[in-house]
């Protein structure tokens, strides 16, 4: 039963189904929401600020730069990490010894020191790749901390009381950038 | 293709062809009217799209279901006493694309649907009638033995001035409620009070919808501002009722 | 020197994007096809069946002229890199620098047995060991390759081996490092699965302008043979894609994030609807497949309900956590999240629909292959009872996992979708023997007829190819904005002006363009393949005689 098929060219076919489908997926994903990822700028944070400056430069910091709040929560349980809610207060009071400021530059440049109960060390070293804030950038954090529910007590020049947090580590990103 | 002489011009009715449309329709009315927040129009677009495809994978996966369905479009397509309704369908379908199309090129003014924090940070403190609150400590003060007394007090708070939007089970379920753009908040959704402390449902009515930082859009809420009608005292004896009449616990600072 | 340079004001991120996308979409279709040639080969040295033979000279026929078109992608691809990103460059060759001569080395030795491989086939005719040995010869270097390349892009997502600075200190942890081996083995599988969808494309447009009906034959069968090894592939594809983002989350929890639930979330929805395209596409081609064989309709009566399942599993796979509302429908929803959405968008609920996904494509594939035959072992009830309870037994216990995920923390969770894995692949081991013993004895009361396809099979073949193709694209673009604006992460920062992660919208356009040129060269491949084929007038003597 040798049937005689007419000679066809696929091509036509074949490129319609490559068009129609590159073309449903690329409309599905643009009716989507479109979210761009653009790289943090170096925030400016100059010796006369003031401190309601820093302390709103420190929230922009938390919520671009830092990507805190990838894992930290103000106000909303903390998942995956602590919730920010009230800690300039607890601050205070949380390591003997330590005052707030001591307390937060500690949990910033060395995460693991003190770790929350109930969660996992599992903080990045901020003033390394790939966060990579500098020191005056922490400053301006550590300001916003504060701010919430505790008091300000740092200035855009306070330089970390490193003899007390443990010394600063070598070859960081800070001074390859 | 053509209609051969002789072959059937009767359609069952229970044709592939109507039952996927059937289906189609059916299946549209229960995800828009059947669920319960609706769900968003995209969304049923694209549950849709993939229903839509299942059902064509469906009809060409045989070829005997897939003649069948198209046996009702052919004879549509070629009968002769058909030919009015063939041409008014003819000339419609373009027009509804063409109405289609130029509906969603219409610039829209609808402002960006942006995300909205629903529990921002409260400030530390807040002053009412002049008296400083500091929220991370402040407690109820009408938590204690009396409990009971002063629900009583604040259920008569609530249903003169907080029914007519929340609803008289505290389900935001009140007779203005649906005219308020968002909805008022359900009391009994564990996802509200049951998530937050006492003294912050106290900043939400002191201060109300105004109060709200931006990242809670201010703009976006009706909630009044309750701090010019009701004392302090009123104000926690409201939010102790709402909690002791849902049965929720206040959460903690931590 | 610059650091970066660009030419006629187009991005250079997206030119060396679309190159280095379209020589890896070749370059996996390359070091596939000489696999199945040499599998092919093998079981047709084995049984002795010419077809086969046939076959994988068919595949073979396809290595040269892909593979010389890779080469020059791969010189352009590392043209655009030499000039647009000297400095990124010169960094990459300090430490890789000996990696890349061996690279080119390799290379010359996949020419020098691709050719050997092709233009040897009927020269080594009664040579066949000698010939299978040149084919494994051909696939080690076509994998060692591969495995170069890799441990170069997983080094500029996981550097390992340098200090902080950028400085080597050891080459083989530069090679070694987090990522590479689950790369290795995530691209092998890949590889083998895209192949596998792009030989039953070219199949397909063959079976279409087929002259004569042994011509739709045998590209029926091809198309056939070519689909099988993409499914098979595609089953255990998702295992190693979980083992390389636990790797990734491992070395740097905030990539991990950053993927997954991040810049990158709604990529993964957009993942899910390919996938579940692929998977259906798959089982309808089965569905389809089993018309041409004769009595195949005693199961037809399942392919609704196996429909129904899939269709319910795709629409709880790739229903998103968060959703797009208008500003209208997001007040109507009020203040919490969407409580059914928020239900079926998380983790545990896809993790078990799409592993009832794959069961269910098991089924269809078994009812496939069921189909022409009747079992007449002795025990065959009993056995297909067993049968058929092991996969109820399994599917229930992965739904009731599922289900009681949602009441479980977080780190008991993620156990159970281990648990659900394992429980698939336990399906696989105990349930394909099992069929094949039931099936020893049968009665055969249809065969085969191949050939015998409407042309819409054959149209689910290619989309299933572009949707494969398409899903690498993306799958590329993950990866590769993983490091967001890093060349290197955390070593060598991307100062460039395209140093952002562009938007979905804007990288399907580009993933969709990247598929278009691709298949354009895949047409243009087909085309010299059938020129050379026309010179070789004996291919159908085998039918003929």
């Amino acid at each position: 039963m040798a049937q005689k098929y007419k000679k066809k060219n696929p091509a036509f076919v074949f490129g319609l189904i490559v068009l129609l489908v590159c073309f449903l997926y690329t409309l599905f994903a643009n009716s989507i929401p479109q979210i761009e990822f653009h790289p943090p700028e170096r925030v400016n944070i100059t010796p006369d600020m003031s401190q309601r400056d820093l302390v709103r430069t420190g929230k922009m910091i938390l919520n671009e730069k830092g990507k805190c709040l990838l894992c930290h929560t103000i106000g909303g349980g903390g998942l995956r990490a602590p919730d920010l809610v009230g800690i300039g207060e607890r601050a205070e009071t949380r390591k003997k010894g330590y005052s707030s400021e001591d307390y937060l530059f500690e949990s910033l440049y060395y995460p693991s020191k003190y770790v929350v109960e109930g969660y996992v060390p599992s903080m990045p070293i901020v003033n390394k790749p790939p966060i990579n804030l500098a020191d005056e950038e922490i400053v301006a954090v550590v300001s916003f901390l504060q701010s919430l529910d505790g008091k300000v007590t740092v200035k855009p020049t306070t330089k970390p009381n490193f003899e007390k947090i443990g010394k600063k580590q070598e070859g960081d990103g800070s001074e390859n950038r | 293709m053509e209609v051969k002489t002789g072959e059937k011009r009767t359609i069952r009715i229970f044709n592939p062809f109507f039952i996927s449309g059937f289906l189609l329709v059916f299946i549209y009315l229960v995800l828009k009217f059947g669920i319960h927040p609706p769900i968003p129009s995209s969304l049923i677009a694209m549950y849709m799209g993939i229903i839509i495809f299942a059902i064509i994978l469906y009809i060409s996966s045989s070829e005997s279901i897939f003649q069948e369905f198209l046996h009702p479009i052919n004879l549509f397509l070629t009968l002769d006493r058909l030919k009015v309704p063939r041409t008014v369908i003819g000339i419609f379908i373009p027009l509804i694309l063409g109405f289609w199309s130029y509906q969603m090129a219409l610039p829209k003014y609808e402002p960006p649907a942006g995300l909205r924090t629903i529990h921002p940070a409260p400030p530390d403190e807040i002053s009412v009638k002049d008296e400083k609150i500091v929220l991370s400590k402040a407690n109820n003060p009408f938590r204690g033995d009396e409990v009971e007394k002063y629900k009583k007090e604040g259920w008569e708070i609530y249903f003169s001035r907080c029914m007519p939007c929340h609803g008289d089970n505290l389900n935001g379920n009140g007779h203005w409620a649906k005219r308020i753009n968002p909805i008022p908040i359900n009391f009994r959704d564990p996802g509200t009070i049951a998530m937050m402390p006492e003294s912050f449902i106290f900043w939400r009515v002191a201060k109300g919808g105004m109060g709200l930082p931006d990242e809670g859009a201010p703009w976006d809420s009706a909630m009044p501002v309750w701090e010019h009608d009701l004392s302090a005292e009123e104000i926690w004896k409201v939010v102790l009722f709402i909690y002791e009449e849902t049965g929720f616990q206040p959460k903690k600072w931590q | 020197m610059v650091d970066y340079v660009t030419i006629w004001g187009i991005s250079s991120r997206d030119i060396s994007w679309v190159f280095a996308q379209l020589h890896l979409n070749l370059a996996a279709f390359v070091i596939a096809v000489p696999t199945f040639a040499l599998i092919v080969e093998i079981i047709g040295f084995k049984t002795g069946d010419e077809r086969y033979d046939n076959l994988a000279k068919d595949f073979a026929r396809l290595i040269t002229i892909s593979l010389s078109l890779t080469s020059i992608l791969g010189a352009i691809f590392l043209f655009v890199i030499i000039v647009l990103y000297p400095k990124f460059f010169s960094y990459f060759s300090q430490i890789f620098g000996g990696t890349m001569v061996f690279y080119a080395m390799l290379f010359f030795g996949e020419f020098i047995a691709a050719y050997l491989y092709y233009y040897g086939w009927d020269r080594l005719k009664n040579k066949k060991l000698l010939h299978i040995f040149i084919g494994f010869f051909l696939n080690s270097f076509g994998i060692a390759i591969m495995f170069v390349a890799n441990a170069w892009v997983t080094f500029m997502m996981m550097p390992s081996g340098v200090k902080e600075t950028g400085e080597l200190y050891s080459l083989w942890e530069a090679i070694n490092n987090p990522g590479w081996w689950p790369l290795n083995v995530h691209r092998l599988i890949a590889n083998l699965a895209f192949g596998g969808a792009i030989v039953a494309a070219y199949a397909a447009s063959n079976f279409l302008s087929a002259e004569n009906e042994k011509e739709r034959e045998y590209y029926d069968w091809m198309g056939y043979v070519g689909n099988f090894i993409a499914v098979s592939a595609l089953i255990p594809l998702p295992f190693a894609g979980y083992w390389f983002g636990l790797e990734i989350y491992k070395y740097d929890q905030q990539m991990g994030i950053t993927l997954m639930g991040g810049v990158l979330s709604w990529l993964w929805i957009l993942q899910a609807i390919i996938i579940g395209v692929i998977f259906l596409g798959i089982n309808y081609y089965l569905w389809i497949g089993m018309e041409r064989i004769e009595g195949a309709e005693r199961y037809r009566k399942y392919v609704p309900a196996l429909l129904l399942v899939m269709t319910i599993c795709f629409i709880i796979w790739f229903t998103p956590h968060s959703l797009v509302a208008s500003l209208e429908e997001a007040r109507k929803i009020g203040a919490t999240l969407h409580p059914i959405l928020s239900v079926l968008g998380i983790m545990t609920a896809k993790n078990t629909v799409v592993n009832i996904m794959i069961l269910s494509t098991f089924l269809s594939f078994i009812i496939y292959r069921r189909s022409g035959k009747i079992p007449i072992t002795s025990w065959a009830r009993l056995g297909n009872f067993i049968f058929f309870s092991i996969i109820a037994v399994v599917a229930g216990y992965i739904i009731f996992l599922g289900i009681r995920g949602y009441f479980v923390e977080t780190t008991v969770r993620i156990n159970y979708s281990m648990y659900q894995v394992l429980a698939v692949l336990f399906v696989f081991i105990v349930c394909t023997p099992l069929d094949v013993a039931i099936y020893r004895k049968s009665n055969v009361i249809g065969s085969i007829k191949w050939g015998h396809m409407p042309p819409r099979s054959q149209y689910m073949l290619i989309v299933i190819a572009v949707s494969f193709t398409w899903l690498m694209g993306l799958m590329g673009f993950a990866r590769s904005s993983s490091r967001l604006n890093w060349h290197v992460y955390k070593i060598m920062e991307d100062t460039s002006h395209s140093a952002f992660v562009p938007s979905l919208g804007y990288a399907a356009k580009i993933v969709s363009l990247i598929t278009i040129i691709f298949f354009i060269m895949i047409g243009v491949i087909f085309f010299l393949t059938k020129m050379l084929e026309h010179r070789q007038e004996e291919k159908f003597k085998f039918i003929k005689e």
